[in-house]
Order: C-alpha cells, then sequence, then structure tokens
C-alpha cells in the first residue's frame, strides 16, 4: 500500500518533469536585436541581443544569417584591462534568467558579409537553442552615429 | 618574466589615477601634472606621411586599435563621435590618433578607409611592428594575439584606454571604456581653461 502510493507520487512528479520540460520548449524571447553597420572593405560586424529564459538552464548552441557565411558566439572576459575575445560553442542561459549581448561585451560575430550593411538595412538572425528552440528574428543595421548615443 | 613585466605595467596603469586625481572629483579632473608616460611617437600617418607628435602643437585623443576589429573599436569611434557632437567648438583643434596594433593587415590606405565611415577628424597611425611595439610600451598599453580559431582569421586583444595628452603632447588624462562621451567632454573642455 505505502509502495503503490510512493509509486503514483513519483509517477505525478515524472509527468509534471515532461510538462515543465514541454513548457521550457518555448522559453526563450529574444529582444531588442540590432546589428553594427560594417565598414567595407571590413567583411566583418557584430549583432546584440538580450535573451530572457523563463524555463531551464539552455544554451545558445548556434547563429546564423543569410547575410555572412558565418555568424560565430564570441565572449568577451576583461583581465586588467585587456578585454580578451573568445569564440565558444555554447552561451550558457541560466534558470529563469537571461544573458544580454551588448557593445564591449558579448556579441555575435558576422563573418563574410555577403552585402554591405548600411543604416536603413535590416537582416535575419536566427538563433538556435539547446532546448531544441529556434527563433527567427530580424534585426536592424545601426549607424555609429546612432550608436555613440545609446 | 614578460607577463610579470605586462602585469606590473597594467598595474602601474590601473593605479596611478588613484593617486593622482584629487579626490573632489575622483573620475573626471584633468591631472594637474603630466603622467610620466606617454609622450612623443613618431609613426606613418593614413597618408603615408611620417608622423611626430612633438610638432603638431594641438591636443590629442589617442587609442590603440585595428581596422578589423569587431567591437571594442567601432565603440570607442563611435562614443568618440559623440563626444566630438557634445563639444562643438571646443574641439576645433581636437584630433584623434588611431595607433594600428595590426600593421600586417592594417595600410595607411585601410586606416583612411576605415577612419572615413566615422564623424570623427583622426588620423591613422601605423608603422613596422618595432615602432608599434615601442609606443604601446610608452603608453603603458598592452596587446596581443588572441583567439585564432575564428574564421575571421587571428584576433588581437588589447586594452582599450583613450589617452588624452595635450598640445605640448603630455598625457593628462586617460579614460576607461566606462566613461561615456559626456565624460570625455567634460575633461576635454578643462585642456583649454
Ligand atoms: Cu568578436
Amino acid at each position: 500500500m505505502r509502495l503503490g502510493l510512493f509509486f503514483i507520487f513519483s509517477l505525478v512528479l515524472i509527468l509534471l518533469g515532461v510538462g515543465c520540460s514541454d513548457r521550457d520548449i518555448s522559453s526563450v524571447t529574444v529582444k531588442n536585436a540590432w546589428v553594427r553597420q560594417n565598414i567595407p572593405p571590413q567583411s566583418m560586424t557584430a549583432a546584440y541581443l538580450a535573451i530572457h529564459n523563463e524555463g531551464m538552464a539552455t544554451a545558445l548552441i548556434s547563429a546564423s544569417t543569410p547575410a555572412a557565411k558565418v555568424a560565430e558566439i564570441h565572449v568577451m572576459t576583461t583581465d586588467g584591462n585587456i578585454m580578451r575575445m573568445k569564440k565558444i560553442d555554447r552561451l550558457p542561459i541560466p534558470e529563469d534568467g537571461s544573458a544580454t549581448l551588448q557593445p564591449g561585451g558579448n556579441h555575435l560575430m558576422l563573418i563574410g558579409l555577403r552585402r554591405n550593411l548600411a543604416p536603413g538595412d535590416s537582416l535575419a538572425l536566427t538563433l538556435t537553442f539547446a532546448n531544441g528552440q529556434v527563433q527567427t528574428l530580424r534585426a536592424p543595421v545601426v549607424s555609429f552615429r546612432d550608436e555613440g548615443r545609446r | 618574466m614578460s607577463f610579470a613585466f605586462c602585469s606590473l605595467l597594467l598595474l602601474f596603469v590601473a593605479c596611478k589615477p588613484l593617486e593622482r586625481v584629487p579626490k573632489s572629483d575622483p573620475d573626471l579632473a584633468l591631472s594637474a601634472d603630466p603622467y610620466p608616460f606617454g609622450g612623443d611617437l613618431t609613426l606613418v600617418d593614413h597618408d603615408g606621411n611620417s608622423f611626430h607628435l612633438a610638432d603638431q602643437q594641438r591636443p590629442f585623443l589617442l587609442f590603440f586599435g585595428y581596422a578589423s576589429c569587431p567591437d571594442a573599436c567601432p565603440q570607442t569611434m563611435a562614443r568618440l563621435a559623440s563626444a566630438y557632437t557634445i563639444l562643438g567648438e571646443d574641439a576645433r583643434d581636437l584630433r584623434t590618433l588611431f595607433v594600428s596594433v595590426d600593421p600586417k593587415r592594417d595600410s595607411p590606405q585601410m586606416l583612411k578607409t576605415y577612419l572615413s565611415h566615422f564623424d570623427v577628424p583622426a588620423v591613422g597611425l601605423t608603422g613596422v611592428q618595432d615602432s608599434i611595439d615601442a609606443v604601446v610600451k610608452r603608453y603603458a598599453a598592452h596587446y596581443e594575439i588572441g583567439e585564432r580559431n575564428s574564421a575571421a582569421g587571428y584576433l588581437i586583444d588589447h586594452s582599450l584606454y583613450t589617452y588624452l595628452l595635450d598640445q605640448n603632447g603630455d598625457l593628462r588624462f586617460f579614460f576607461r571604456p566606462s566613461h561615456t562621451a559626456e565624460d570625455i567632454a567634460t575633461v576635454v573642455r578643462q585642456l583649454s581653461r
């Protein structure tokens, strides 16, 4: 009897768990994406955005855009007064937390641009998360002038 | 050994303003005396001419960067452009020196094209590796090849101070990345007083 109760209790817990991870599939939202204008002949630039997570811990595992050959996830670490930039395979996003990609910090690096990105233009960014979620959004191209005022 | 030396230099840079700047305005007061580092330099400008700081007789903002720098350098240039807008006439004589730490990829022509995209009266400076390294050392700055596994080719990690030099070429302040365009304008205005 006692074992039966335990069994039912466990079953409920497992079902709850499954229910939760179902919810997690759509737990991530991405906001405020923008891309810095590039400077020809340089064919790369950086993209920034804010990721909010209302579910279990996950990670950004890849990014892509039709406007560039490659989109890498770069993290910045400060070491004294030197900023170090590293390419990483996954950017962890904590449970019920967020990850902000902003100038001077972590960013997506768009390498091998297929066109010059001038202010007023925008591009599609597709982000893939470890929880299976895939988000596509449009990111406007921001001029240096507007960036300086941010 | 060289790591220890760099660490010492960095410590020196990090601690100096705390000693020098009056307590009442710990962040935004021009140093009354020049800092004991920084100073004269001779490099090649973005038109291919020799550039000798001591001949210039005007104030400068100076920072180290490279043209394919994707984040920190454009961010700094954008902030400087904003500072120039705020300063207006007060920045009449002020020029910006962009010292390349990537002479392999940054030709004078490349620097000129790069800098023309910003609303900053800037001069790109480059030179042979040894000349650049000497300037980096004199300014207690630092750079090194960082990530090599990027599709972008190698990336360079570098220190992020922007130095303010007076019309005698003496170093009077340096800005951190956390200083805003308004902060820069506030300090630059003190130069003309
Ligand atoms: Cu990067």
